[in-house]
Formats: C-alpha cells, structure tokens, sequence
C-alpha cells in the first residue's frame, strides 16, 4: 500500500524501528519506492540506497557525478537489560532518551516482527516520599511492566537484548488541522522528504547533472552510524542530510529559540560533528528566496548528525544539513507543524531541479 | 599446551598500546605453529591466516585485541624515581605499593611509592593520589634511568598469576589475552577441511586506546563477516543491580544495535546446538570494542560480538573462570565451522 | 621565517572557512611543489615528488593545519550588538576585552555583558559591538553565518621569541613552506606531499579526508604542544627553546614508536636541539592520519608553546627551525 503526504509520515512514525533493529521501517520504504527509482539495494549495514538517473546536457553519463539524500530509519528507543524475578524488565536507553519524559509512558516491546504492550511503570504520587516527588526518577530504578507474574512468565514472551518503543498515537491537531504529533518523527519526517522528493523526480523528470542517491541509514541515535558505509558506498561528490531538529521557541526562551516553528526548514551551520559548508548553504537560502520558500538558520551547535560521517567519507564530501523544526524529539509525542515539512519538501526538490552550486 | 598455560604465556607478553610489534617474536612461536601465514601491518596488527585450501571461500575475520593498559615514562626524577602517564583506562587505586617492570633497554623492577600509614591523616588516606603524582622507586640513579628508560620508555604491571579455587585463575592482561588465547585454541581445533572459509585471526594494537588497530586492519582486510571476542564484567557484590553474568554461565552473547542481528542469533543457535553455556549481554549503546568499529568499516561488516566475563578488569588481578574460557573457545570452533553462516555472510 | 610568520598570521581562517587562508598559502607554495590541490573539504595539498624511481619512492605526508579557533554569528539584537557561538576550544577569559576580526576585514570588540563574573564567561554572556547603532546598520554588514576570530599578528619578544595569534598552526604551515623551500633546493627520494588541513581545532576532521586520498606510507603533523615552563604550569618534561619537540602521546594517539626513535637518532647525529613530548590533553591531526584507510605510521612533531588559544600565544623561532631541520634531515636519510 501506497501512502503520500501526512498518511506517509503517519504510517512512517508508528513503524517500530529502534536503532539496529530497523527492519520494519525499511520494508515500509521499500514498499513506498516500489516503481519510483532506477534501482535500490540493502547494504551490509542495513541502509536502503535507491537511485534515481539523472539525464540533460550536463550529465556524464560513464562518469557520472552523485547527489546524496540521506535520512535515518532508526528511532530511540529502548533495549531489556534483565528481567527480575517479579517479572519485570530493566531496561536502558538505545539512544538519548531524557529520563524526565518516561514515567508513565506506554511502549511496545519485542522486535520488528512482535511486540507486546507495556508501560514504564511509575510508583503512585502517594507512595513516594516528599524528595521523590521533587526529583526525576534515574532510569536505573524504572521498569517495565508487561503484567507478567513472575521471571518465568515473563521469559515467555521477552529475552534479554530485546527492544522496546514508545507507543505513541499518531495525531493532527491544532486550529485547522495544521501540526502532527508521533513518536520518530526525528527521523521518519525525513524520511517522507526523501520519498516524496524521489517520487517528484520522477513524475517531473528534469534535467539532473547527477544521479541521486536515497539513502535511508541505519543506526544513527546511537552513534556508531549506518551513514559510514552508505557514504563509502556511494562515494557521492555533495550530500544533503534530512534531519528533525530540536526547537526551543517556547515562552521565555528569548533569544535562544534555537529554530522556530513555521519558518520552514532549518540549515545548520555548525553542530558537534559538522562545520556546514557555507557556500552550500548560502545556495539553499538563495534558491529559498528565488522560490518564495522559506528556511532558517539553527542558532544553536548543538546535536549532532549523520553529516559528521559523511562529510569525512572517503577523501570528502561537501554537507547540507537541513531539518524539520520539531518540538519535544526523542520522546513519545515529537510535534511539528505539517507546513514546516512542505516547504523543506519543497526546497529539497526545487535545489535539486535546478542545480547551481558552485 | 593446555588454554590454561597459553593464557598465561600470552598474557605475560608485554604489549602495552604501542608496543604491540615488540613481543612479535614470542607471538609467533607461541602461536606462529597453529597458523599459515603471519604478517603486521603499519600500525603492528597482528594478522594470522589459517587457509581451507579453497578458492574464493569466504574471508572470515576472528577478532582479540592483542595491546593490554599500561603507562610511559613521562620524567625522570633525582633519587631514582620516575613518573608515568596512563595508557589506556588504568585503575589509580591499585597502584600505591604495587609491583612494575619499566621496559627500557633491559627490564628494570620498580615499585609505586606509597606513604606509610604512620606520616598519614585519616584525611590522606581517604584521598586518592592523581597518577601524575604518583612516583615509581627503582633503585638507579637519573642519570641511569635517562640512559635505561628514557621518556617513552613503556611500564607494565609485574606479572603475577595464581590458580583460585574452582579452576579460576587470577592475574594482569587476561584482558584480551584470555580471549586470543581462546580464539587460538578454537581454531587449532578445527581440521582445515572443516573450516567454512579462510580464517583471518586479527591480534589487534590500539584497542585500549580507541580501537584504532581494528578500525584499519578491517577496511585493509575486508573480511566477509566477523566474530570479536573480548571481556565483559562479571558479576561482583558491589555491582549486583547491574545484573551482570555469573562466572560459570559460559560466553556473554552481545545484544546490540552496532552488532549484526542475524549473525548474533545464528551464533546463540551455535551455542544451542553445541550446549554451550551463553547469557545474552544487553549493550543498547555501543559495545566499548572492536565491534563498534568493525561493523562500519568499508563497506560493513557484519559482526558478532562474544564476551568472557572478568572481575576486576584493567587491574593486575583480574579474576577469570576457565569453564567460561573453555565455552568461549569451543564458539570459535563452531563459528569458523559453520556452513550455514558462511552461507547467509560469505560473498 | 619571522616574515612569513607575520604575513601567515595576518590572514583570519577559522574552522570551515579556510578559504581565504587557503588562497594565501597556495600563492606561497605554489612556485616550490611540482603540484598543488585542494580537496572536498578544503585542504590544500602541495606535492613535490621525488628522485627515485616510482617503484622505489615513498610518500610521505607532512602536514599542519591552517584553521584557527574562531566565531559563527547566530544572532544580531535590536540594539545591533551581535552574538556568536564558539568554533573550537575558545578561552573566555582571554577572548573577552578583545578586538576581533571578521572574514570580509569588518573589526568589532568581543565583550561580556556588564556585570559577568571571569568564571561565568562564555558565548551567552559575551556579544561583538562592530559599533553599529542598531540592528538595520549592523546587518548590512554582517549576516547569520559570518565568522570573525580575535584579531590576528604577532609582537617580537627578546631572543628569537615570538608572541601573538594564531601561532597554532600557523607556525606549522610555516615549518612546512620552509621545507618545501629546502626540498626544492635540494630534493629527496620521497615523494613528499605537503597538507595544510582544515578543520583540526573542530576534531581533526580535515586531515582524515586528506589521509585517505593521499595514502601516505608515513605521516608527520606539525602543531603547536602545551609546556612545563610557564608559571603555574602542571608538570611537563617539555619546554620552550628547548628545541623541536619529538611527539610520544597526546590525548588522541599514541605516535609510531619506531619513528619517533627514528627522529631522536638523526636529531642526536645532526646535532639538532630536540627533546620527546607527551601532551595530556589535546589531540592532533596525527589521530586521524594514522586511523585513516588501512592504516598510516604516523607521528609529530611538535613547537612548545606557551599560553596556546589566547591572544598571546609565544614560542621560539629556533624550536620551529629545529623542526625544519630535523625533518629534512630525516627525509634525506
């Protein structure tokens, strides 16, 4: 089945798909794609890299040059550390996860292909004492309850080294219907700008110096990234990397808003992985201008994105890196606004169609 | 040889991070028999090759890391002392009164100062000395130690083994060396008819100092899959809410995202089929190994990561069980032997 | 080399924006290498090959990195004053009361807010006043994205020693010219292929992409190293005017034992003022030559240097030319 524009982010954002367990996500896209490119593959790391030809005058077609989309499947989550003799699971993050946005939580545990329901357990309000209440509880002391009985119950149905994720409705809300609310949208909304962008190519087909790689990559929340062996892969000259971004335009956040939303996509000069090449992103902002889209610069370094491995593949690549403004990413209710993901659509497709970088 | 003894030959090999082309020699004879070919590379990888004798078999890359922690000579002080910096995750409380070699142009015996309990405050002695404070008494002068051991010059703890009860065995280095000890074994076991491909034993340098030697012998090598085999806490009194494996419950299968999926339940099936002991070790992050590397490197690699549980890591008395060194050696045989993985990974 | 020192520090190239540095350089080394490029990220390389035969010649990287520590603009207020983030280690203390430059020769002065403790000083509490009377005038010279570093030049001290910025690593662009000017004098077997990197004082992510094309069979960095002998300093056996600085460990490698021997030998038979290293904290681009590919013998070595990412940075030109001596020493050999 098919999915376009918010059922495609809908659909993307309840796939379960914690880091190193990204198969379901990948069977999604691979089914999204189906008919859209020129060919696609799995590496050995598990990212999805699909290509779409490009054609015109200045295509080299024996030597051809290589435009690189990435985005990464994988979402935080969690993974069974041990499960105690009530039957209850100790867990510990896949990923950053603040421990502040957990109790209560409910999650799915298991793997691509079961899951179970659970919920992060939290003692009642009336048993904790006076300095529990006022402090966050550290995740070493959390569980999972999956309403076992006991260990053995419980060793039924979950193994150590299984994952969980958050179980998060996927909603649309606000005066006309205008922001979406799920789990993973850092970074399934990326991912939907690459397969909506790739679907563009195609039906429109214009004149592309290169041919456009699609990578979907594995493992980016923990670090040690699928974006390494994509990037070695492809060998691409130029890259521009879909992220969610945190924003921090909230009441009394001043001058340190980070992004905003509706103010479209976000270009990021510097985080801690990446110095952004800056005759790169002054052509995003130019193109922005010359289409009437819009697009801000991050004022925050913070974070960090699959450019770092990229930029540094092979003897060197020049990175965009351009995210969806998002609020409360890496929780289970990341919220965006759906006119945020359309003009960062947008301006990936129009940079594309018209290629002037220098 | 039993694994028992070539534990403990291996691991009295110096080899601090850097050092790792020093011990070469004794490597190869130690180990050089069990193996076709031997070369190292820029960095002193140690690279063992055991061939099937078939062409285009599938390459497959077992991985220990062959450095151990240990300090350099940072200053040589007047009275014979000198002052080290660390190599690698080194456990200051152990130092005060223990035992060294300075490995300089001959081994020079050395002992870490440490105040008498009579000059010290209770105050003092709840204090922890920074290594850089700490100094190693030897016995010569500085102007012998300058010529000895000048700056540079690689320090190891003395080694010093013993049998515990119960066929545990305690000592420095076990960390990885147990597990290369392991790996050798397991491999010396299997005919080479048998073998599901080449066998690429990797004794890796600079693991204790950020994986470094694994990284680039793993893009030069290009293995079709791998097995990593290092050490993982085993569980002690002080750390019982960490729910960490029991001596005697075998090999610690990692679970991790940065570790091949497939291949890791393909080897917990191995571990079945062969009643072999394993606990599964959850590592939702990164692995703190050779995994992390490997699996990225080039174009992939996917990799298995199996662990020996050790108490008291990184100090001079590790503690380890040889019924858990057994099972992990005998994973080995059946990894490198398995024609069901070397179908699924190999090419 | 005092010369070139002054005309290398005059130029502003932080982290990323190397670009007008990268020009500078290029017109230097251009007439001394057989060849000269810059890659994907911006390094430059300059390569002068050598005299024996192709089968026979190695090659050898020597390289030092170009970039500076530095300022992106995130923010311009009402008021006009503008706000920066860090590119690189930045020392607060020393940043704030300070002129700084920006990329197109704008001059403006990095200041706390009023009232700002030394301890508390970092990129929330400082802003650049470039003397714009609100924020209409300012943004018609700067925008979102510029940079500026602290104003660059150096100041003679008594002897051969030198004071100013950025001396790290811009006395090691100058070792590598001044033995370029040597090797196109006299030249050796090797291959020698000369790397201004970009990116170090980010994490040492120029070099690697440099690495990687080139291939080097060995690799040496030049960078500036922390020493024992300012006052207050924590123990270090390694001190200015001491001589060129053999590199055993620094906080993100440990160098090729058998080169830094090496180097010690040809420096004691040249008779050649040197003395070995070992840096507790900060990395060089050594790391990421060594980690690159299948593997590089790498090693440094390294110019003493006092007060290292301030305004003030001091060393002694005679350490600076021990290392052009020892390295062309050892290249001959």
């Amino acid at each position: 089945m098919k999915y376009t524009g918010i059922n495609l982010i809908r659909e993307l954002s309840l796939a379960f798909g914690p880091s190193g367990c990204e198969d379901a996500v990948r069977a999604l896209i691979t089914e999204q794609i189906q008919g859209e490119c020129d060919s696609y593959t799995v590496d050995k790391a598990g990212n999805l890299i699909a290509v779409v030809k490009g054609q015109g005058p200045d295509y080299d077609e024996r030597n051809p040059r290589r435009l690189m989309l990435s985005a990464h499947m994988d979402e935080v989550g969690f993974m069974v550390t041990a499960i105690t003799e009530e039957g209850y699971l100790k867990f510990a993050t896949v990923g950053g996860i603040d421990p502040r946005v957990l109790c209560g939580r409910h999650v799915l545990v298991g793997d691509d292909k079961h899951q179970i329901h659970g919920v992060i357990a939290s003692k009642a309000i009336h048993l904790q004492t006076p300095e529990e209440r006022a402090k966050t509880t550290p995740i070493r002391n959390m569980y999972i309850d999956i309403g076992a009985k006991d260990a053995e119950d419980a060793k039924k149905y979950v193994s150590v080294g299984d994952y969980a994720v958050f179980d998060s409705e996927f909603v649309i809300f606000g005066k006309d219907q205008t922001r979406m609310k799920g789990k993973a949208l850092d970074d399934r909304a990326g991912c939907a700008v690459l397969i909506e962008v790739m679907r563009e190519l195609r039906r429109a087909a214009c004149h592309m110096p290169f041919d456009v790689y699609f990578a979907f990559t594995t493992c980016e929340e923990v670090g040690i990234s699928g974006a390494n062996v994509a990037a070695f892969g492809i060998a691409p000259d130029t890259a521009i990397i879909l992220e969610a971004t945190a924003v921090n335009d909230l009441p009394g956040a001043g001058r340190n808003f980070v992004s905003k939303q509706g103010e479209g996509g976000t270009l990021s000069l510097c985080d801690r992985g990446t110095v952004y090449d800056m005759g790169f992103i002054d052509y995003a902002r130019q193109t922005a201008e010359q289409n009437g889209l819009k697009c801000q610069i991050k004022q925050a370094f913070t974070g960090g994105t699959d450019a770092a491995h990229i930029q540094r593949s092979l003897t060197g690549v020049r990175v965009l890196g351009l995210s969806l403004p998002t609020r409360y990413i890496h929780s289970a209710s990341n919220v965006a606004l759906c006119e945020d993901f359309e003009q960062t659509r947008k301006l990936v497709a129009a940079m594309i169609r018209n290629w002037k970088l220098d | 040889m039993t694994l028992k003894e070539l534990i403990i030959s291996l691991s009295r090999i110096m080899s601090v991070s850097g050092h790792e082309r020093r011990g070469g020699e004794e490597l190869t004879a130690l180990i050089g028999g069990a193996f076709d070919e031997h070369r190292v590379d820029a960095l002193g990888n140690h690279l063992f090759v055991k061939r099937c004798g078939r062409p285009n078999a599938p390459k497959i890359l077992v991985d220990t890391h062959f450095d151990e922690i240990g300090m350099m000579v940072t200053d040589i002080k007047e009275g014979g002392f000198i002052t080290v910096t660390n190599i690698g995750g080194v456990d200051t409380r152990i130092l005060p009164a223990s035992e060294v070699i300075i490995y300089g142009k001959e081994p020079i015996y050395g002992v870490f100062a440490a105040k008498a309990p009579h000059l010290s405050t209770p105050a003092d002695m709840e204090k922890l000395t920074p290594l850089p404070e700490m100094v190693i008494d030897t016995g010569y002068s500085k102007e012998e130690l300058a010529e000895l051991c000048p700056i540079g010059t690689p320090v190891g703890f003395k080694p010093i083994y013993a049998e515990l009860l119960n066929d545990r065995l305690a000592g420095k280095a076990f960390d990885d060396k147990a597990c290369g000890a392991c790996a050798v074994f397991g491999i010396d076991a299997v005919q080479k008819k048998d073998l599901a491909g080449d066998i690429y034993f990797l004794f890796s340098a600079f693991e204790e100092t950020g994986m470094t030697g694994a990284r680039v012998a793993g893009f030069g090598l290009r293995p079709d899959y791998a097995l990593v085999l290092d050490v993982t806490h085993a569980s002690v009194p002080e750390a019982k809410d960490r729910y960490l494996p029991e001596f005697g419950s075998g090999v610690a299968v990692a679970a991790s995202p940065v570790t091949n999926r497939k291949l890791t339940r393909m080897v917990t099936e191995l571990c079945r089929g062969g009643s072999i002991p394993f606990t599964v070790d959850a590592c939702p992050g990164s692995t703190g190994t050779n995994a992390n590397v490997l699996g990225i490197s080039a174009e992939g690699i996917p990799t298995a990561l199996c662990s020996l549980p050790l108490k008291s890591m990184h100090t001079s008395c590790e503690v380890l069980s040889m019924e858990d060194a057994r099972a992990l050696s005998r994973v080995v045989s059946l990894f490198i032997k398995s024609k069901e993985i070397a179908e699924v990974f190999g090419k | 080399m005092l010369n070139l020192m002054k005309t290398l520090t005059a130029t502003c190239g932080i982290s990323g924006r190397e670009k007008a540095i990268s020009d500078k350089l290029l017109t230097i080394v251009a007439p001394l290498a057989d060849k000269c490029y810059s890659d994907a990220m911006g390094n430059l390389i300059a390569v002068k090959y050598g005299t024996a035969s192709e089968a026979d010649r190695k090659k050898v990287m020597l390289c030092a990195h170009m970039d500076e520590i530095g300022f992106l603009v995130t923010y311009i207020e009402d008021s006009g004053f503008i706000r920066v983030n860090p590119i690189g280690g930045i020392n607060w203390v020393a940043a704030a009361f300070t002129e700084v430059t920006f990329g197109n020769g704008l001059k403006g002065i990095l200041v706390p807010e009023t009232g700002t403790a030394p301890a508390d000083l970092k990129a929330e509490k400082c802003y650049i006043d470039i003397g714009a009377k609100d924020k209409k005038e300012a943004e018609r010279k700067v925008k979102i994205g510029d940079y500026c570093a602290l104003s660059g030049g150096i100041t003679r001290l008594l002897g051969r020693r030198i004071a100013g910025r950025p001396l790290d690593d811009r006395i090691g662009c100058a070792i590598l010219v001044k033995i370029a000017e040597k090797l196109k004098e006299t030249p050796v077997a090797d291959d020698v292929y000369f790397v201004f990197s970009v990116q170090e004082e980010v994490g040492v992510r120029g070099a690697k992409t440099a690495t990687f094309g080139i291939t080097p069979d060995i690799g040496i960095a030049y960078d500036v190293t922390g020493t024992g002998d300012s006052a207050g300093a924590k123990p270090m056996a390694c001190s200015v005017g001491g001589g060129a600085a053999i590199k055993l460990k620094d906080s993100s490698v440990i160098c090729d034992y058998e080169l830094t021997q090496e180097f010690a030998a040809v420096a004691k038979e040249n008779d050649i003022k040197h003395q070995f290293e070992i840096l507790a904290a900060g990395g060089t681009d050594t790391s990421a030559m060594q980690m690159s590919g299948a593997g590089v013998k790498a090693a440094a070595l390294s110019i003493p240097t006092r007060y290292i990412h301030s305004g003030v940075e001091m060393l002694d030109l005679n350490d600076a030319e021990a290392c052009v001596e020892l390295t062309v020493a050892w290249l001959k050999k």
